[in-house]
C-alpha cells in the first residue's frame, strides 16, 4: 500500500509540473474534431498562439477518434464544470451538440463556433461563427473545376463525401450540387462518406477505380482525401485521366496544387478560423460588440495563385 | 484488552483490507489528486456529471463487457449494437409513415414504449445471434462479435441513410439522458441528483448483481470462467449458459443506445462505436481476467467509474487529450499489475 501510494505521489508531482499555472486574463476551452489530422492542427495552433499575444489561455480538448460526437459532448460538459469563460467549439454534429450547448448558456457560459455551425434553435445562442462560407465554395470550386474540363462532352464525377452529420459537409454538398444542376454536362456516378481522412478516401478511391473506367473529377471535401484520391490514382497508373480537387488550403494540399497531384483547393484559412475566434472571445468578454458571422478565406487555390496563399500561411 | 483479542482484531482487520478491491483505494485516491489539483473538481455539479457521464458512456457497457468476460469471452459487437439499438429507436420516433405519425400524435408515450421495446429487442437479437453462431461452431467470441460489430454498424448506417436523425419536439425521450428526478438550484444551473441514466444503470448493476450471485445462471457463468472442460463434465449446459451471456449483453448494451440517442437528441450511426473497448478496459480495471471466472457486477462499475473520473479529471486540469490517452494506458496496465502482485501474495 505504501509504494501504491508512493506511485500516486509521484504521478501527482508529475502532472502538477505539466500543468503550468497561468496567468491569463480569460480561460477559453476549444473543442475541434479530432486531435490528430492536420487541418485541425494548424487551427488549434493559431487559436493558441493568437490567445497567448492577447491574454486568453487556450486548453484545447478535441475527441482523439476523429468525428466523434460523444467525446465532443463530454468534452463541453467539462467546460462547463471547469467554469471557463467561454468555449470554443467545431461540432461533429451539428444538431446532436445543441443540448450541451444549451447547458452552458444555462452556466452562462458564451458559445462561440468555428469552422463548422451548430443547428441551436435561437441564432443568437451562439456569439458568433468564424468561418468560411461552405455552400459558396463548394459551388466556387466545383464551378471552377467543370471550367477546367471545358472540352468535354460529358463529366463523369466522383464525390468523396465528409461526413453528413456535419453542417460543413451539407453545405458543401448543397454548393456542388447546386453547381451541377447548371452543367447538364456533368453526370455524378457515385459518392460514399471519407469523414475527412486520408486514409478512408484512398481506400475509397481505389475501389471507385476498380468499378468504373471512366471518371473525369474527383472532389473531395478537403485536401486530406484529395491527397488520399491521388495517392490510389497514382498507384493504378492512372494519373491522367482525371482531375482532383481538394477543399481547406491548408499547406499539404497547396503544396499538392503546386506539385500538380490535385488541381485546385478551397482556401478556408484554418489558422484564420483559429486566430479569429479567440479574438472574438476576447472582444466578446470585454465588452465590444461582435459581428453574428466573421467570415474568413473563401478563395480558390489554383496552381497560380497557392504559391502566393502558401507564403502567407509560413509567414 | 488481552493480547489475543487484540491479534484477532488485527486479523479481522486485514480481512476486510483484503476484502476491500484495490480499485476502490485507486477511485477515491484519484478523486482525492484531481481534488487537489484543481478547487472546482469535488463539487456537487462535478460529481454527478461524471456520473451522467459514466451511466450514459462505458458504465452500463462495462456490464455487459463484464459478463462476456467472466464467461471467457469477449464481446466487440456492443459499441455496434449501441449503434443500431439507439439508431432504431430514432427511426421509429421519426419515422413518417402513417401509423407511426398517427400514434405519435394520439399517443407519445406509446410510441416511446414501441421505440424502446424495439431497441431493446435489436439488442437481444444480435446477442442472440452472437451466442448461437459461437454454440453451433467452435469459432473464437472475438471474430464472431466483430463480425457482428461490422453487421450492426452498416445496418445502422443503412437506417440513417447518411445523415443523422434528429429527434424534436419528444420532452419525455429527452428525460431518459437528460432529465433527473431530484434537482437541486445551484447558482442559475439546476443540477439533477437523481439522473435517469443513473438509476437505469443502477438497476441493472443489482439485477446482474444479485443473478450472478444468488442464481443457477450465475453460478454456472462463473463455473465456465473457472473450468470449461470440468463444468461441462458436471453437468452445466455451458452451450445453453453462454448463449444467455451473449443475449444479456446485447439487452444490457441496448439501454446504452437508447440513453445514447436521448442524451444527443439524434442519433448518427458513429455513435457508440468505440465504446467495447472502453467497456473491457473498465471490466479489467474492476478485477476481471480474460482467463474467466473472476470479479463481481460491482467492481465492474468501480473500474467503468474509474475510467470516467480519469477522464473528467484530466480535462478539468487541462491535460491534453493525447497525453490523456498515455496517462489512461498506464493506469490500466499499473491497476492489472497492482491486482496480479496483491493476489499473489494473499494467496501465498
Amino acid at each position: 500500500m505504501k509504494r501504491f501510494l508512493g506511485y500516486l505521489l509521484v504521478a501527482a508531482l508529475l502532472v502538477a509540473g505539466v500543468v503550468s499555472v497561468n496567468a491569463a486574463e480569460y480561460e477559453v476551452t476549444l473543442i475541434l474534431k479530432d486531435n490528430t489530422s492536420a487541418g485541425w492542427r494548424y487551427l488549434a495552433s493559431a487559436a493558441i498562439a493568437a490567445g497567448e499575444k492577447i491574454g486568453v489561455k487556450v486548453t484545447e480538448n478535441s475527441p482523439l477518434e476523429t468525428q466523434n460526437a460523444d467525446e465532443q459532448y463530454n468534452a463541453m460538459l467539462d467546460a462547463i464544470e471547469k467554469q471557463v469563460d467561454a468555449i470554443c467549439i467545431a461540432p461533429v454534429d451539428s444538431a446532436g451538440i445543441v443540448p450541451a450547448i444549451e447547458k452552458a448558456l444555462e452556466a452562462g457560459i458564451p458559445v462561440f463556433t468555428t469552422n463548422t455551425r451548430a443547428f441551436v434553435k435561437n441564432p443568437e445562442d451562439i456569439v458568433t461563427f468564424v468561418g468560411v462560407g461552405n455552400e459558396k465554395g463548394g459551388y466556387d470550386i466545383a464551378q471552377y473545376m467543370f471550367g477546367k474540363l471545358s472540352d468535354l462532352e460529358k463529366i463523369n464525377l466522383i464525390i468523396i463525401d465528409g461526413n453528413r452529420t456535419g453542417q460543413t459537409t451539407l453545405d458543401r454538398i448543397a454548393g456542388i450540387e447546386a453547381a451541377i444542376a447548371e452543367d447538364d454536362r456533368v453526370v455524378l456516378l457515385d459518392s460514399q462518406e471519407g469523414k475527412f481522412s486520408r486514409a478512408n478516401a484512398q481506400e475509397i478511391m481505389e475501389s471507385f477505380l476498380v468499378k468504373y473506367s471512366e471518371i473525369d473529377l474527383v472532389i473531395a471535401l478537403n485536401d486530406e482525401m484529395a491527397i488520399g484520391a491521388y495517392n490510389a490514382i497514382s498507384a493504378a497508373g492512372r494519373e491522367g485521366e482525371m482531375l482532383i480537387s481538394g477543399f481547406d488550403g491548408a499547406p499539404e494540399g497547396l503544396q499538392a496544387v503546386l506539385d500538380g497531384q490535385i488541381s485546385a483547393t478551397l482556401n478556408q484559412d484554418l489558422p484564420g478560423q483559429g486566430s479569429g475566434v479567440i479574438e472574438a472571445v476576447k472582444a466578446y468578454l470585454d465588452g465590444e460588440s461582435v459581428e453574428s458571422w466573421i467570415k474568413v478565406g473563401g478563395d480558390v487555390c489554383t496552381p497560380e495563385n497557392a504559391a502566393e496563399f502558401l507564403a502567407k500561411l509560413k509567414k | 484488552m488481552n493480547s489475543q483479542s487484540l491479534r484477532s482484531r488485527r486479523e479481522t482487520l486485514a480481512h476486510y483490507y483484503h476484502k476491500v478491491p484495490a480499485t476502490v483505494f485507486l477511485l477515491f485516491g484519484m478523486i482525492l489528486f484531481f481534488s487537489l489539483l484543481s478547487d472546482k473538481y469535488f463539487t456537487v455539479s462535478n460529481i454527478m456529471n461524471v456520473i451522467v457521464q459514466c451511466s450514459s458512456g462505458v458504465g452500463i457497457v462495462a456490464l455487459a463487457s463484464y459478463l462476456a468476460i467472466c464467461s471467457t469471452g469477449v464481446d466487440l459487437s456492443l459499441g455496434g449494437i449501441v449503434s443500431l439499438s439507439g439508431m432504431i429507436t430514432a427511426k421509429i420516433l421519426t419515422w413518417d409513415i402513417p401509423l407511426f405519425s398517427q400514434i405519435r400524435n394520439n399517443n407519445p408515450v406509446f410510441l416511446l414504449l414501441i421505440a424502446v421495446t424495439a431497441a431493446i429487442a435489436a439488442g437481444a437479437a444480435i446477442g442472440s445471434m452472437n451466442g448461437l453462431i459461437l454454440a453451433r461452431t467452435k469459432i473464437p467470441s472475438f471474430i464472431v462479435t466483430l463480425g457482428m460489430y461490422k453487421i450492426c454498424e452498416t445496418f445502422s448506417r443503412v437506417i440513417a441513410g447518411g445523415t443523422t436523425i434528429r429527434i424534436n419536439g419528444l420532452p419525455l425521450f429527452e428525460f431518459i439522458g437528460n432529465g433527473s428526478l431530484l434537482n437541486v438550484q445551484i447558482g442559475r444551473r439546476s443540477i439533477g441528483l437523481l439522473p435517469i441514466s443513473m438509476i437505469i444503470m443502477l438497476l441493472l448493476y443489482i439485477f446482474f448483481s444479485f443473478v450472478m450471485k444468488k442464481t443457477r445462471f450465475g453460478t454456472y457463468v462463473y463455473a465456465i470462467g473457472g473450468n470449461n472442460e470440468s463444468a461441462a463434465l458436471s453437468g452445466i449446459n455451458t452451450v445453453l449458459t453462454r448463449y444467455r451471456v451473449f443475449l444479456y449483453g446485447g439487452m444490457i448494451a441496448a439501454f446504452t443506445g437508447i440513453i445514447f440517442t436521448s442524451r444527443l437528441t439524434s442519433a448518427s450511426a458513429q455513435n457508440g462505436l468505440g465504446l467495447e473497448f472502453d467497456g473491457i478496459a473498465a471490466a479489467v480495471v474492476g478485477g476481471a481476467a480474460m482467463s474467466g471466472g473472476r470479479s463481481t457486477p460491482g467492481r465492474t462499475l468501480i473500474g467503468a467509474l474509474i475510467i470516467s473520473v480519469m477522464k473528467n479529471g484530466f480535462n478539468m486540469i487541462g491535460m491534453s487529450n493525447s497525453i490523456q490517452m498515455i496517462a489512461i494506458g498506464c493506469v490500466l496496465i499499473a491497476v492489472v499489475s497492482v491486482d496480479t502482485l496483491r493476489n499473489r501474495r494473499r494467496f501465498v
